[in-house]
Order: C-alpha cells, then structure tokens, then sequence
C-alpha cells in the first residue's frame, strides 16, 4: 500500500477550495475533483514506479485462479486488477506457483514464471534449455489475460502474483477517508497540475463564448 | 425584521409631495402601487436566486420549514407537498435525511451534510448519464449528491418534488420561503428585512408616476441595475 499520509478528503477538498476561491462560480463539484485527482495521481504514480525500485506499490495476490480456455484449451489466469501498462510488461512483478503444497517456503520462492510473448515462444521451444516446463514456465499477457506456457501437464488451480496495480478513479467503493496511495511528495506536484488543467478547463469556455459573440455581431452587421 | 406599510406610504408621500394634500389616498392608490412593487421585488429576488448571486436563505423572515415523508419511485422518490403548495414561493433547500425529533408533529433537530441540490428541469435529465451532475445514481456514497427538482403536477393532479436517485429512508425535510400576503392596510406588516424598504418605496414611487408619462413604462423591467441594487442594500 501507499507511503502516503494524507486521504483523498484532504486533498480533494483543498483543490476544490483553491478552485473555487479563484473561480467562484464554477460549477465543479467534489466527485469531479475526485476523478481528476486519480487520473492525475496515477499517472504521477507510474512515473515514481518506473523509477523507483520499491516495493512500496507491490501490489500482492497470493490466490490467483487458474482457468483453462475452452475453446483452446490453454491456462490463463485474469488479471486481478488494473495494472499499469510497462515495457516488457514489466507491471507484472512476479507470477509463481507452489508444486508442492507442503512446502515451507512462501510461494513466491518457488517456480517464477518467466515473461516471453506469442512471437517469441515459438523459439524457446527449440532449446531444451529454454524449453517451457514445470521447472522452467513462462507467461504473456494478451490484454487482461496472463496465458501460461510449461505448465500444461500439471493441474494448477492457483498461483501467486505480484502487480503494480494502478488507481482506480470509479472505484465504487471509494471512500474520501482513503488514503490517497501516492508518495507525498508528489502532492505538491498533484495539486499544481490539477489547478492549470482547471483553469484552462475553466477558461475555456468564455473564450469560446467570446468568439460567439462577435459572431453574432458581425451577422448582425451585415444584415444592417 | 419586517416593516410595515405605513413606513413606504410615509416614504412615499415624501416623495410624491402628498404630505396632507390629499391628492393620493392609501385605497386607492397607494395600495396599488405597493403591491405591484412587493410583486417586482419577489420577481428582482426570482432572478437573483436563479443566477446564484444570492441565496434564498438570506430572507430568514420567510424560511418556512417542514418535514415530508417521500415515496420511493423507480429510481426516484418523490414528496407530496400538495397541501402545502400555495404557501410555497419558492423551496430553498431540501435535507434528503433530516434528523428529526418527535412524531406528531415532527420537528427538525439539525442538519446533516445530506442537502440536495436543486436541478431546474430542462436539465433534470441530464443527471441520468452524467456521473458529475447532482442526481447521478451510481457514484461511491461519499461522491454522490441528490438532486430535486421545483414542484411539478403529475397525473393525479398533486404537485410533487422529485428526487434523484430514490431515498433509502424516507424523511425529508423542505425548507422553503412562505408567499406573503398583499398588502390591504396600512398596517399590513411586509415580511422583508427593514433594508429593503427603499426598495420597495422607490418601485412604488415609479409605478405611482407611470400616468406622467410612458417613458415611465420601461420601470416594469426588472434591470441588473435593480438587482445590485437590491443585493447592496441586503449587504447593509
């Protein structure tokens, strides 16, 4: 979870004050400010995470379904939340499963899943050493899906994964008591991007109003 | 704070030089002239509450308060105030869960963060799709805020207020500003605060001298200059 202190009310609501100080009557209400916030915070989130090797933002599910495609026969696992979109699909930290159950050791210290893609699997099945296996598995991402590749033979009901998982600004469950899940001091950061995206949102509008009006003072002109 | 009508007729007969000549009387002229300026205040105040500039709790005189219990619609609830509609100038804010005290009669005990937002109806609509408008009902509870609209007569021919989404709990508390009667004697008393009176003297005095000439006529226009003007004196 986030290093960060401050919840979502603290901040939301110290950008709609700055807002409405400057824009009195500005017809923007808390659930916008709301969903501004997250936009912005994530994608201040991705950039911190890009940067930083931390496990801070790890994001950790340890009971992970596997399911078998129907159609393909293929196992998959759907991703259990959103995740940010990195190279190498690198927002994908670690995927690990426990061949044997009593095992002691966690399950992310046994067999990792090895990240390939579609054109590249069908080379690594021409090395032994490469080759997927229970020992040596491998996985792509074809949008939410993880695909499975070594692990056909074995019935793996669960695995472990571990996400970067990014902000979700619909979340129903939101609560403004949250704690916003960014470093804080990235806030400052936040709170200034939202302001110049809400004063030019803002202003926006009357300057197109402008140009209505002398467009109607010209009609009005040229009928004279 | 209110004033009477004695203090604009006095203002009035100042104005119009009438002290003791006897050429305007209260019945028939005076009576007249203060109502139609009363009338035009309510429409200056209308116009001012619709553009926001002033809130209609400012004219405490008038608040009027009552408790309703809604009836939940699909995706909507709505509040009978038939029996109180004629008594309604206009409603100036709607607590979606009041907490309340006693059963009979119910009275208000205090307010909670759940005031609703009042949508006008060209745009009542407009809440079913946008999850930033008042009235939207699929946001987290701590986003969400419920819109009412101004009294509408449905089918069976009662006037209701609606409010979306529907309630989980009925109660709702109606504040609103009462209709004050007209003026009919001199000692009629006109629930507005004292500041507003020159207010009223002075639209008197304009629908007085309207038979001096029809350039007068353009008085009957409530203009931004009447509406700062009433704002200014409210601020005093």
């Amino acid at each position: 979870m986030a290093s960060s202190n401050a919840t979502i009310r603290y901040v939301a609501f110290d950008l709609l004050t700055t807002l409405k100080q400057n824009y009195q009557n500005a017809d923007i209400n808390i659930a916008q400010v709301v969903f501004w916030m997250l936009l912005h915070a994530d994608r201040l989130r991705k950039g911190h995470i890009g940067e930083v090797d931390s496990g801070a933002y790890l994001a950790s599910f340890n009971a992970v379904a596997v399911l078998v495609d129907t159609t393909t026969g293929r196992n998959y696992l759907v991703l259990p939340a959103s995740i940010y979109d990195f190279d190498d699909d690198t927002g994908i930290e670690y995927i690990t499963y426990q061949p044997e159950i009593d095992r002691d050791n966690p399950t992310f210290t046994s067999v990792q899943f090895t990240r390939t893609t579609i054109p590249e699997s069908r080379r690594l099945y021409m090395r032994d050493d490469e080759k997927p296996s229970p020992d040596n598995p491998y996985f792509y991402r074809v949008t939410d899906r993880i695909y499975l590749l070594g692990v056909e033979q074995l019935n793996i009901l669960l695995v472990e994964v571990g996400l970067y998982t990014s902000l979700n600004p619909i979340d129903s469950a939101l609560s403004l008591d949250d704690e916003l899940d960014l470093p804080q001091e990235l806030i400052p950061q936040l709170k200034q991007e939202i302001l110049s995206m809400g004063a030019f949102v803002i202003n926006m509008p009357n300057e197109f109003q402008i140009e209505v009006n002398q467009g109607k003072i010209n009609i009005k002109t040229n009928q004279q | 704070m209110s004033f009477t009508a004695q203090v604009v007729v006095d203002t009035l007969e100042f104005m119009l030089d009438d002290k003791n000549s006897e050429r305007y009387d209260f019945d028939n002229d005076y009576i007249y002239a203060i109502n139609a300026a009363l009338l035009f205040t309510v429409a200056a105040f209308d116009m001012a509450f619709e553009r926001g500039l002033v809130s209609p709790f400012i004219l405490t005189e008038l608040l009027n308060l009552k408790i309703y219990t809604s009836v939940a619609k699909t995706g909507l609830s709505q509040v009978d105030i038939t029996t109180d509609v004629d008594d309604i100038w206009r409603i100036a804010g709607v607590d979606i869960k009041p907490e309340v005290e006693g059963s009979s009669p119910e009275l208000y005990s205090y307010s909670t963060k759940n005031w609703a937002r009042r949508v006008p109806w060209d745009v009542w609509n407009a809440s079913v799709d946008n999850p930033f408008a008042a009235g939207y009902a699929g946001l987290p509870t701590d986003l969400s805020q419920h819109a009412y609209t101004t009294p509408i007569t449905l089918e069976d021919a009662k006037q209701y207020l609606l409010i979306r989404p529907a309630l989980t709990s009925p109660k709702v508390a109606v504040m609103y500003l009462k209709r004050f009667a007209d003026v009919s004697l001199v000692t009629s008393v006109i629930p507005l605060a004292p500041t507003v009176q020159q207010f009223v003297a002075d639209k008197a005095y304009q629908y007085m001298t309207v038979q001096m000439g029809k350039e007068a006529q353009y008085n009957y226009q409530v203009s931004e200059n009447d509406i700062q003007q009433l704002l200014l004196m409210l601020k005093r």
